[in-house]
């Protein structure tokens, strides 16, 4: 079936007093906001597929950190009449630069992430209002663009521009390339490019950049001379960082390191045709916590662990700052007792795209790639972000990996470990520890739990 | 299932709810659930209008008999009230008739949240609303006929766990055998007495792993818990006093447990593989 296709690419990148807030967001600790300057330029981007079915399938692609469930809530509700109310019909993924605004008020939390006070937040707030709605009209507009004939091909290579952070062995080196050339001369009108690695290479300072993912991006686009038309998708890089050091140099070196990796394939790479119907599914699997935070029994706990936690710790650290939420959660509407993991799948001919929310470690990379002898592209930070999602040995580790980092957990499972990423997403527990199979009471683990979902959702006729 | 184990408290906190007479209703926090000391941490009231019978099932459900013989289901999640179709509850049975002095303590919930009735006509049957697909997947099953002379009270207290008041005081302990042959479980129902002098006690309810909350008649809040050395009830200790005016007082019932924690039933639901229904349904009689 022939594939056509629109594009557009907005520069986003923030200024007052149109974003009422230019709190960054990537790093905790100090307060850290941008004063005006700008290394690169922070881009979204839309992609939109026809297949000739009758409903286009639209890709939107954003340099920014995280965007949290309820505003992935906002822009899907706002776009999916447009797609024929088809969840699997939209897919949002973000590249994850640490280099960008803060997006959102409650995960990641900015009290708990720079300690901003009430005023602040709100600003947050309204410049997330203001994101949404330009999201929300590049999509519009991209799909009321007029399509252009495309055919499609896939190639992968390998390139090492990280290492492992999270005291695991795997070390993502694929790149994806998905090239679009215009039916009418075979010129290339457009290149989707991916590879897992945590958009941080430039260091924690208050500069606007879309790190290394973005200048590969812009030398790839002058190298192939497309401009602005190459589109990069963040893999499963919750475990992924790049080369020391994290400096603004690294931006460079790394960045177009990736793109002479991705220049070379297209020149020389072999491509298999990719072809439509695009067909597209979506799951909004529910994971559970290690607590069972809807029991009356344990919120109690909880909140006797927290307020012991606020006692121990001065005010302006983490662990207060966290503490603290939660037992304000808890005195009120209560904390957050799922963690709901958006997988979608965009079948082509010759290629699965299998999207996940969340930083997932890149175990899940190689297991959702053996599932099937289909060329698969897995991608992560997909629709939304709430916190990292790792495989069973980083969840059940602890503080025994990467001081439990990626675990969320330090010395007590049922409640988040603090300086992990259940503090600054500000989730009251890790995710759930146990569990060996879907047919084990206590149900599956977690790990097994997204593997079995993505397969479900490849398998489905 | 493997066979009970030892009693744990995996939350360290027993949430105990009393129902004032003017339908307010409140958590308090027993935070020695398995053994029994008089420690208390603090207390909220999370409701009113709560009249009629109210039951705690586990992991933050309950069931509520009004006046009028409804049953309602609902959820507290420590926080608040889950939402419903219908408000914070969901209407799931009409003639539930266990308000009156005689009745109210012929029915009660389990760990699992399996519901049991002790009927007029003398049947003991179990009922079983799945949470999550919001239907019943028992429905009255018979575990035993020919009771009602015999026996004025009934308490859910473990995994197919059944105490049983005689009309003379004197609790019976019968139990749902899954693990002796789980092929083929058996509902053992032996006459040993296990506690005396339940006569004129009220508001009976269990966390769960063969302990019970129990109001004496001078309104004395006693914790029971199992002997593994007598295999009987230990004799019950104080935890608290002036209970005794309150309509109902109900404790969470899976907050301690003899069985793997990690099969709780949770707020999402069953995590037995399915053995709380399994069982039922084995021993059930045609």
């Amino acid at each position: 079936m022939p594939l056509s296709m629109a594009v557009r690419t907005l520069d986003y990148t923030p200024t007052y007093p149109t974003y009422p807030s230019l709190w960054m967001g990537g790093y905790g600790g100090a307060q850290r906001g941008n004063h005006g300057t700008v290394a690169r330029r922070l881009k979204a981007s839309c992609v939109v597929f026809d297949d000739g079915s009758g409903t286009k399938k639209a890709m939107l692609r954003i340099d920014v950190v995280s965007i949290a469930r309820e505003i992935h809530q906002q822009i899907r509700a706002a776009v999916l009449p447009l797609v024929g109310n088809v969840n699997g019909n939209f897919l949002i993924t973000c590249s994850h630069t640490h280099s960008g605004p803060m997006i959102g008020v409650n995960s990641p939390h900015p009290y708990v992430m720079m300690s901003l006070n009430a005023a602040d937040i709100s600003a947050i707030g309204q410049t997330t209002t203001v994101f949404i709605n330009q999201l929300v009209a590049l999509v519009q507009n991209t799909l009321s663009d007029a399509t252009t004939p495309v055919n499609l091909g896939y190639a992968t290579g390998s390139v090492t521009i990280g290492y492992n952070r999270a005291e695991l062995p795997t070390v993502l080196t694929e790149v994806q390339v998905l090239t679009a050339r215009r039916t009418s001369n075979n010129s290339l009108f457009a290149l989707l490019y991916g590879y897992g690695c945590h958009a941080v290479s430039r260091g924690n300072d208050d500069v606007f950049d879309s790190d290394y993912c973005g200048f590969a991006a812009e030398a790839i686009g002058s190298a192939l001379g497309i401009g602005t038309n190459v589109f990069f998708f963040q893999g499963a890089a919750g475990d992924q960082d790049p080369e020391d050091p994290h400096q603004a140099s690294q931006v460079n070196t790394l960045g177009q390191r990736l793109a002479n990796k991705v220049v070379d394939i297209v020149n020389n790479g072999t491509f298999t045709p990719v072809t439509g119907p695009i067909s597209t599914r979506y799951n909004d699997l529910l994971l559970p916590l290690n607590r069972d935070l809807g029991n009356p029994a344990a919120i109690i706990e909880l909140r006797n662990k927290y307020t012991a936690r606020m006692a121990a710790n001065p005010p302006e650290s983490y662990d207060y700052r966290h503490a603290k939420v939660m037992v304000d959660q808890i005195a009120g509407a209560g904390v957050q007792r799922y963690f709901f993991m958006p997988i979608e799948v965009w079948k082509f001919g010759g290629l699965n795209i299998v999207a996940l929310a969340h930083e997932v470690l890149s175990v899940y990379e190689t297991r959702i790639k053996a599932l099937t002898g289909t060329k698969t592209w897995v991608m992560g930070y997909s629709n939304e972000i709430g916190g990292y999602v790792g495989g069973d040995t980083t969840i059940r580790a602890g503080e025994t990996k990467h001081f439990g980092y990626e675990g969320g957990w330090t010395d007590d499972p049922n409640v988040s470990g603090a300086g992990t990423w259940t503090t600054f997403y500000a989730w009251a527990a890790p995710l759930k520890l146990d569990g060996d199979s879907i047919t084990t009471p206590g149900g599956p683990s977690t790990e097994q739990a997204i593997v079995d979902a993505a397969a479900a959702l490849i398998n489905q006729a | 299932m493997p066979a009970p184990g030892n009693l744990v408290a995996p939350y360290g906190v027993t949430p105990v709810y009393p129902v004032h007479t003017n339908g307010q209703l409140w958590q308090y926090e027993h935070n020695d659930p398995a053994g029994g000391s008089f420690t208390w941490g603090s207390s909220k009231q999370i409701g009113n209008g709560w009249q009629g019978r109210v039951l705690a099932g586990p992991s933050g459900y309950f069931y509520s008999i009004t006046t009028g013989g409804e049953l309602r289901l609902l959820h507290f999640n420590g926080s608040s009230w889950d939402p419903y179709a219908s408000g914070v509850y969901q209407v799931i049975g009409q003639g539930w008739n266990y308000i009156a002095a005689t009745t109210k303590y012929k029915i009660t919930v389990d760990e699992d949240g399996v519901i049991y009735t002790l009927e007029t006509d003398g049947r003991l049957r179990a009922w079983y609303f799945d949470v999550m697909a919001k239907n019943w997947t028992i429905l009255g099953a018979t575990l035993a006929t020919g009771l009602g002379s015999t026996y004025n009270a009934i308490i859910g207290a473990g995994r197919g766990v059944l105490y049983l008041r005689t009309t003379a005081g004197v609790l019976h302990r019968w139990y749902i055998d899954d693990w002796t042959t789980p092929a083929t479980p058996t509902f053992q129902k032996p006459t040993t007495s296990m506690s005396t002098g339940w006569t004129n006690f009220k508001n009976f309810s269990s966390s769960g792993g063969d302990v019970i909350y129990v109001v004496n008649a001078s309104g004395t809040l006693l914790h029971y818990k199992w002997n593994t050395s007598t295999s009987k009830l230990t004799a019950g200790t104080t935890i608290g006093s002036g209970w005794g005016s309150e309509q109902d007082v109900i404790v969470s019932s899976n907050t301690t447990t003899r069985s793997n924690p990690a099969t709780a039933f949770s707020s999402l639901g069953p995590n037995d593989g399915g053995a709380a229904l399994a069982r039922i349904n084995a021993v059930k009689l045609p």
